[in-house]
């Protein structure tokens, strides 16, 4: 019943976001790479998540300028993630970085990307990035289009850094770039 | 497969029962487990399709959270390797086809039987549909069509296999059954065999041996005691057979050996008769034993009305005698006389009559002659008595009247008279002569002769006896043995029977022109066999003489009476009745017998059987009696004679004669006289019978003081004293009463001279 309920849920809502996407191309591609990173969460282990008490946040982070608007807030909205409500945070420098659990690195920081990555490095935080480069860089993970579908790439190395457990059928689909180097 | 029935060994039985036991519980547990297999393959395989749903749908839930088809299909591609996947198809949550693949090349997606969470067999294809999900959250579902196919070619190779396993434990089963069954069976078949030589050889005696214990023993056992008790047993029938068969046999011999002939009658026809019964009747077993022989065919034709009158007695349920005599006749015509002693039996079940029939022919026979013989003797013993006295009259009547004669000076009408009163004495006196024939008080001579010397002599003057037209033949055996007998008496006999023959053919009525008499003469062999036929109570040899004539015959009833005196069938004045007494009484003297066959009006033939001479004694030749040219003399006589007559006549006549005459007229005074006389006497001639002292006592009592004195006996007939059966003793002196003076001085003239017999 549950099942059901959030399929046909699940169902409007995209059915929603395909007739949003026809007038709004450039909000559409961010649109799935909100979902994307939705869908991520389901694939990776932090070890350091909170207890679900109604107190404790899931944290996601962008970095830069923001390509995803609302979209990205009206979809954590109403999902939840590990059991965890989701706030949105908005940064423009990496110092700002407080406590987070992803950080979306937007292709605003792809001069300071490499200075983003040392400075996440070896904390569980997942990166992600849409900017070509920054996988080579460090970024966790990072999409990019082909084919009129979106795709991603994963830093096996960073992912080794990091201390996040990523499931290996994520990286399945992933273009993988770079070694663990450890 | 061979059925289980009668005709299989028991070893083949059981190896059948072993084979069939084992692959019977071995196909029943290759069908279980096959069964559990199914179940179990099914449920394993329907486990494996659920496994593999969840394996697939792990690893196709980032393809379909991330939307990735290119991916997802490279994925599901991987199942060709399953060979059991037909189709997988993976739908989105908007119920599209996501990504699919399956192992037909141009296969479309035509319906699928189930659109929930579940699983279906339908057909040899399982149907399985399965929520991909991702931590609760479904992105799609997993369809998949695997063939059983597969599953059912396993199971199908798998019952091969089960097939080839029951075939080896068939096999197995096959000869492990074989080789165990023995334990079973050896003892059984050992016990079969055992029991089978046993029943062929019919030896009882052996025993089995018990090897093991449990049924097998206990059935040992049981057979061995068994087995005792047929051999207890055998040996009880088989002495009891061998009692029976001994009883049998010796019942059988008595039956086969009796001097009786035994036969069953049944429903009027023989089914039994002994050896005895064929040879008394002459007809074989199977003659007398055929349904249709009629046993009146065995019955005299005198006997059958008594026998009927019998037969029809006992049919109307009268009471009748179990013993009957009657006359019976052989196949050839042979006829006895039969008792038959009758018994009423059971023979197969239904009544019969057990006849036991003896031969009383010869007893019969023998019993008419003594009867015959008795007769005779009475007769010829008053005959005798008879004659005597007559004897002592005739001599003085006929002494006187020769006395008479004697003296001259008679008259010749006086000595007319006289003489007819001396042929008048001779004629009497033959007629006594005869009478002491038959009652054999003549005094014979017994000498060896030839009897056809005899009946030579006499041929002529038999011719002249007998009528000229009637054929006297002789047929005379000339290689006959001697007998011992009278001369005399045998011409005696062959005239009466002639007369008597030539009497037989003259009373009958039509003359044949071969009206014959025949006279044989033969030797025939008599034993005990032939006494049936000619009861004589002697074996040997024996002359026959015969005579056979071709007139009227005889009835029984006259035959039995032809040899008593003054018996006789002719005509008043033709006969006196004492030809064949004479006969007969001759034939005793003999030592013969005298047999008559006769049928009426076609003859008859008697036969006298004299017994053969066999000592080596040559037959004197037959002459008549030499006379003595001297009959006077002057020898001293004492003449003793109790009948005065008679005395006188022979005191006067000796006298007259030259001799000295002293006489006695009893036996006391002889002696007295002789003792007186004693040395001037010459010769006794005394009479034999005498009241007081017989002639006998007198002589022997004179002899004793002088035994060289000769003695003369005379008598009207002879007595035991002084002959035997007629027969004088050695050195006795006879003279038979009548006598003349001529013959009385004649035979003293022989005794004195010494000179032979008589």
């Amino acid at each position: 019943m549950r099942f059901h309920r959030i399929t046909t849920a699940v169902f409007y809502m995209f059915l929603l976001e395909v007739l949003l996407l026809e007038g709004q191309g450039q909000y559409a591609e961010y649109q799935v790479k909100a979902a994307y990173i939705e869908k991520f969460t389901h694939f990776i282990k932090w070890p350091n998540l909170p207890v679900a008490d109604g107190k404790h946040r899931f944290v996601i982070t962008i970095l830069g300028e923001d390509p995803f608007g609302h979209y990205i807030d009206e979809l954590f909205a109403s999902v939840r993630v590990k059991n965890l409500p989701v706030e949105i945070r908005r940064i423009q420098k990496v110092d700002e970085l407080d406590s987070t659990h992803i950080l979306f690195i937007s292709r605003s920081e792809r001069k300071r990307i490499d200075a983003i990555v040392e400075r996440v490095r070896h904390r569980p935080i997942l990166t992600i990035g849409d900017t070509p480069g920054y996988c080579e860089a460090g970024v966790i993970l990072n999409l990019f289009k082909r084919e009129n579908y979106i795709r991603f790439e994963a830093n096996l190395a960073a992912i080794a850094d990091s201390g996040l457990e990523v499931n290996s059928r994520l990286l399945k689909l992933a273009k993988i770039v770079g070694a663990a180097e450890r | 497969m061979a059925r289980l029935g009668q005709q299989q060994t028991l070893r083949e039985k059981l190896v059948l029962i072993i084979v069939t036991v084992a692959v019977l519980s071995s196909g029943m547990g290759i069908l279980l487990i096959t069964l559990h297999d199914l179940r179990y393959y099914r449920n394993d395989f329907e486990r494996n399709v659920h496994t593999l749903a969840h394996v697939v749908a792990e690893n196709v839930i980032s393809e379909l959270v991330f939307e990735d088809h290119e991916q997802a299909r490279i994925t599901l591609s991987h199942l060709m390797s399953v060979p059991y996947i037909n189709k997988v198809v993976i739908f989105d949550n908007q119920q599209n086809v996501f990504a699919r693949f399956s192992r037909a090349p141009d296969d479309t997606l035509v319906q699928i039987p189930l659109t929930t969470e579940g699983s279906l067999f339908k057909g040899n294809t399982l149907y399985l549909m399965h929520t991909i999900f991702l931590d609760d959250k479904g992105y799609g579902k997993l369809y998949i069509e695997a063939n059983t196919a597969y599953l059912d070619r396993v199971l199908t190779q798998r019952m091969y296999d089960f097939l080839v396993v029951l075939f080896i434990i068939a096999i197995l089963a096959f000869f492990l059954a074989f080789y165990f069954q023995g334990y079973i069976s050896r003892p059984i078949l050992n016990l079969s065999r055992v029991l089978k030589q046993i029943s062929e050889s019919r030896d009882f005696s052996k025993r089995l041996k018990r090897r093991s214990g449990g049924e097998i023993g206990e059935l040992y056992d049981g057979v061995n005691h068994l087995l005792d008790t047929i051999q207890a047993h055998e040996k009880e029938i088989e002495s009891t057979l061998e009692e029976l068969k001994r009883s049998e046999s010796r019942f059988r011999y008595i039956f086969e050996k009796s001097n009786d002939a035994m036969y069953v009658l049944q429903n009027d026809k023989f089914v039994l008769i002994n050896p005895r019964f064929v040879e008394l009747f002459e007809y074989t077993q199977e003659e007398t034993t055929a349904p249709d022989f009629n046993f009146l065919k065995l019955v005299a034709p005198e006997s059958i009305p008594a026998i009927q009158e019998r037969y029809e007695r006992r049919m109307r349920g009268e009471t009748i005698s179990n013993q009957v005599t009657f006359k019976a006749v052989s196949k050839s015509g042979k006829k006895y006389i039969l008792t038959a002693s009758l018994s009423e039996i059971e023979w197969g079940g239904e009544p019969a009559i057990l006849g036991v029939l003896r031969d009383i022919t010869d007893q019969v026979n023998l019993e008419n002659q003594l009867r015959q013989a008795q007769k005779m003797e009475a007769i010829g013993k008053l005959a005798g008595g008879i004659a005597h006295d007559f004897n002592n009259i005739l001599t003085a009547i006929n002494g006187h009247a020769q006395l008479a004669l004697l003296r001259a000076n008679q008259d010749e009408a006086t000595r007319k008279d006289l003489l007819e009163i001396v042929k008048g004495c001779d004629l009497a006196a033959k007629l006594t002569r005869q009478l002491l024939g038959f009652s054999r008080k003549q005094i014979v001579e017994l000498k060896v002769i030839n009897i056809n010397d005899v009946i030579r002599n006499m041929q002529k003057m038999l011719r002249r006896l007998i009528s000229e037209d009637i054929d006297i033949q002789l047929k005379l055996n000339p290689d006959v043995p001697p007998i011992k007998a009278d001369p005399g008496q045998i011409e005696q006999i062959l005239i009466n029977l002639i007369v008597n023959a030539q009497d037989a053919i003259q009373a009958k009525k039509e003359h044949q022109t071969t009206d014959r008499i025949i006279i044989a003469t033969d030797a025939v062999f008599l034993d005990k066999r032939t006494f049936g036929i000619h009861p004589v109570e002697r074996t040997g040899w024996f002359v026959v003489l015969s005579v056979s004539d071709t007139g009227i015959g005889m009835t029984e009833e006259v035959k039995s009476r032809i040899f008593e005196p003054f018996f006789t069938t002719k005509k008043e004045r033709k006969g006196t009745g004492l030809g064949l007494s004479m006969v007969y009484g001759i034939v005793q003297q003999n030592n013969a017998d005298i047999y008559v066959y006769s049928e009426p009006g076609e003859g008859s033939t008697f036969k006298i059987y004299w017994p053969a001479e066999t000592r080596a004694q040559k037959a004197d030749s037959f002459s008549p009696d030499r006379l003595p040219s001297v009959i006077r003399g002057n020898e001293t006589i004492l003449f003793v004679e109790d009948d005065d007559g008679v005395r006188h006549f022979g005191c006067e006549a000796l006298s007259s004669l030259g001799y000295r005459v002293i006489q006695a007229a009893n036996g006391k005074e002889a002696l007295e006289l002789f003792r007186k006389h004693n040395g001037k006497i010459d010769i006794l001639v005394t009479d034999t019978v005498m009241p007081q002292m017989g002639g006998k006592e007198l002589a022997d009592r004179i002899l004793e003081m002088r035994s060289d004195l000769k003695v003369l006996f005379a008598s009207g007939y002879t007595d035991e004293q002084i002959v035997h059966h007629g027969v004088l003793e050695e050195g006795i002196f006879f003279i038979q009463k009548p006598y003349t003076i001529e013959q009385l001085a004649k035979k003293i003239r022989q005794v004195l001279d010494g000179d032979g017999h008589s």
